[in-house]
């Protein structure tokens, strides 16, 4: 009988040593508590929700302690676990070409076509890209880490995943989700920069409602688009490639079924898919690091460098632009490839200053451009670095 | 069905497995897994797809050349790369070594020849089929341990290597200068020169995209003109394609303006107005709401530009 109740006790001791509580450290209970963090901030306050949650939960997931060396196959980075092969299309980077495929679909060029000199507005806010390589590269980041990590000012979550992925694969995690943290944020960073640096004046400015764009002119763009982005940057082609792929698709007028289920079904998929193995690549030994810090503040500063350029090219571009024709500063934060978020800023904040005044459509033209100056910036950096 | 017949006939991706590097007297070169040294022969796949070379066949008889010859009768004189091991694929880019030492029973990196030491040697490899050749070298005369070796993996010229520096199963470049990142870090530590040229190319391609859209938009928001242009061409035409038929004949009397005092041309305009507008889809979706100043609308509503409200960045 004591035999028995020792067999018993020592198998409820091994037990024990499986279970998450034998396991947990510091930094998981740290981990869990940022997941649940970005979980309320989704469902709480409306930040993001189709990115946070994901990524929230799968924070949670991938700091669940358990016994490493027991060969269990289900962490994140152990050969053959579930979770693992779902990762695969981070790490390989598959998932992010796969969502500028649903963007691509569901993203109207119209008003960049119509204004298409907000393309250089777009452009403009990719200065936060390289401002944050500089950072970076100060606060002691090798290059290709340092242009990893500056991709963060594209505020653009694939690309930064993309471009992570293969500049800087053991800093992918924290980049990532301090991507998609900030473009939740954006709101919180802009605001205030757009303020600071443009008059009253400057955000009472009126602009003309862009004009209509025929159907051919938006079947060209992605065509036209494509050639000449990958002519001179090729090796932005999987994002670039994709993300006007899915613009025909949607223009055409002959393929309304594969649009459909490029910004429907095909891209929930992946947002569902990207947002937990992102979140589970957080694991708290990979994550709590001074590196992560180093990240979040290069991140901001990227954010607030790319909002800054943005609308004080805008103003720059005003001093030659004649009377009646000039463009209100409020659009230059758009420039950032945060859409729609970015655009509907611009539009807020100009209501604020005149409830009359709409800016979303004319926004929506550098937010598009931004989309496509991020895809290019990526494929640079990593023509030059790779 | 020719095409396809054709195609079937090389091996898996085996046309570009390319001779890259051989070695005639080794008493210095890699072991095999016997531990024994013999003369060596590297291949090349020069695709970044897989290649198999399962059923190719090697070969250093010049005879199979005689275009007389049937496929048996070549095949009789060729080493055939065994199928049914896996070993036999070649990943993109990659290497694969074969040991010239006439022990076949060894496994199938041993062919059934070897090479002859201080001579010239020609080697070749031959598809499945047995006629089709896919790579060929002549290897001149070679010192102990020196190897005949591509410049570059696949499609450099050759050249003859010394036995320090010869690489079985291993790239022929072999590159010891600072890479990007480190040259990168050494002459722009401060990212400055990486700032200015990226930036430069992002705005280049974004501002070409603009001056490309510029002047198309301008086309197209004079359309008008080209159209009247093209009726006044129409015109033109008609007439001249009109005169010699009145000639023959009188055309039947027109029918009197009152018949429908111009209402069949508002009509046929209208309903052209009508195609165009369907056709061309000039209309966005509109809100059915009716307001004085079209800059103020809810038309300018975010839902309007896009199908769904996601935050897809």
């Amino acid at each position: 009988m004591n035999d028995f109740f020792n067999f018993i006790g020592n198998n409820l001791v091994d037990f024990w040593q499986y279970t998450g509580f034998a396991n947990a450290t510091w930094g998981h209970i740290v981990m869990i508590l940022v997941g649940c963090l970005f979980i309320t901030l989704a469902i709480k306050k409306g930040w993001e929700p189709l990115l946070l949650v994901p990524i929230g939960f799968g924070i949670i997931l991938g700091n669940i302690p358990f016994k490493a060396d027991a060969g269990l196959e289900i962490g994140l980075y152990e050969e053959g676990s579930v979770l693992n092969i779902l990762y695969q299309g981070v790490k390989t980077g598959w998932y992010p070409p796969l969502i500028f495929l649903g963007i691509g679909a569901m993203t109207d060029f119209g008003p960049l076509i119509a204004n298409p000199k907000m393309m250089l507005v777009g452009a403009s806010a990719q200065f936060g890209i390289f401002a944050a390589y500089i950072i970076a590269l100060l606060l002691g980041f090798e290059p290709d880490q340092a242009a990893g990590i500056a991709i963060i000012g594209g505020a653009d979550g694939p690309t930064a995943i993309f471009l992570s992925s293969k500049l800087a694969p053991n800093l992918m995690g924290a980049i990532a989700v301090c991507a998609y943290s900030y473009m939740a944020l954006v709101p919180v960073i802009q605001r205030p920069i757009m303020r600071l640096l443009t008059t009253k004046k400057e955000r009472l400015i009126r602009m003309e409602a862009p004009r209509q764009v025929s159907q051919t002119e938006k079947i060209m763009f992605p065509i036209i688009g494509l050639l000449l982005t990958a002519f001179i940057v090729p090796s932005g082609l999987p994002l670039l490639g994709m993300l006007f792929f899915g613009n025909l698709l949607n223009v055409s007028g002959v393929t309304g079924r594969l649009a459909e289920a490029a910004k429907g079904p095909l891209i929930n998929c992946v947002t569902i898919l990207l947002g937990l193995t992102v979140g589970a690549s957080t694991q708290a030994s990979e994550f709590l690091t001074p590196s992560t810090l180093k990240i979040l503040l290069v991140g901001i500063t990227a954010f607030v460098i790319a909002t800054a350029s943005g609308v004080l090219f805008v103003k720059f571009m005003n001093l030659f632009l004649p009377k009646g024709k000039k463009i209100n500063p409020l659009i230059g934060n758009a420039g950032v490839s945060a859409v729609p978020m970015a655009a509907r800023i611009s539009h807020d904040e100009g209501q604020k200053a005149d409830p009359t005044n709409y800016l979303l459509m004319n926004a929506m033209g550098p937010n598009v451009a931004g989309v496509i100056g991020s895809a290019c910036a990526a494929g640079v950096l990593l023509g030059f670095l790779i | 069905m020719m095409v396809l017949a054709a195609t079937a006939g090389f091996a898996q991706g085996a046309k570009n497995l390319k001779f890259n590097e051989i070695l005639v007297t080794n008493t210095e070169s890699i072991l095999d897994e016997y531990g024994c040294r013999s003369a060596w022969i590297e291949f090349h796949n020069d695709a970044f797809a897989s290649a198999n070379a399962r059923n190719c066949f090697l070969t250093t008889n010049r005879d199979v050349l005689n275009e007389e010859l049937s496929a048996p009768e070549r095949i009789k004189m060729m080493y055939q790369i065994p199928s049914g091991d896996v070993a036999t694929g070649i990943h993109g880019k990659q290497k694969m070594l074969f040991f010239a030492d006439n022990m076949p029973k060894r496994g199938i990196f041993h062919t059934s020849f070897t090479l002859a030491d201080s001579t010239e040697n020609w080697i070749a490899l031959y598809d499945a089929n047995g006629t089709t050749l896919l790579d060929s070298v002549t290897v001149p005369a070679l010192g102990e341990n020196q190897s005949w070796a591509r410049a570059k993996d696949g499609v450099g010229e050759w050249r003859i290597v010394t036995a320090d520096n010869v690489t079985p199963a291993a790239t022929n470049i072999v590159e010891q200068g600072e890479g990007k990142v480190a040259k990168f870090k050494r002459m722009d530590s401060l990212g400055l020169g990486m700032t200015v040229m990226c930036m430069a190319v992002v705005f280049s391609a974004l501002a070409i995209l603009w001056f490309l859209f510029a002047a198309i938009g301008k086309i197209f928001a004079n359309t008008w003109i080209f159209i009247k242009i093209g009726k006044v061409f129409t015109g033109i035409i008609s007439v001249f394609k009109k005169a010699p038929a009145q000639a023959v004949a009188p055309a039947p009397a027109a029918p009197a303006p009152a018949a429908n005092d111009g209402k069949a041309d508002e009509e046929m305009a209208a309903i052209c107005m009508a195609l165009h507008e369907h056709f061309g889809n000039v209309h966005d979706e509109e809100s059915d709401v009716l307001t004085i100043d079209s800059g103020e609308s809810s038309w300018h509503m975010l839902t309007h530009t896009h199908s769904h409200p996601y935050p897809y960045n």
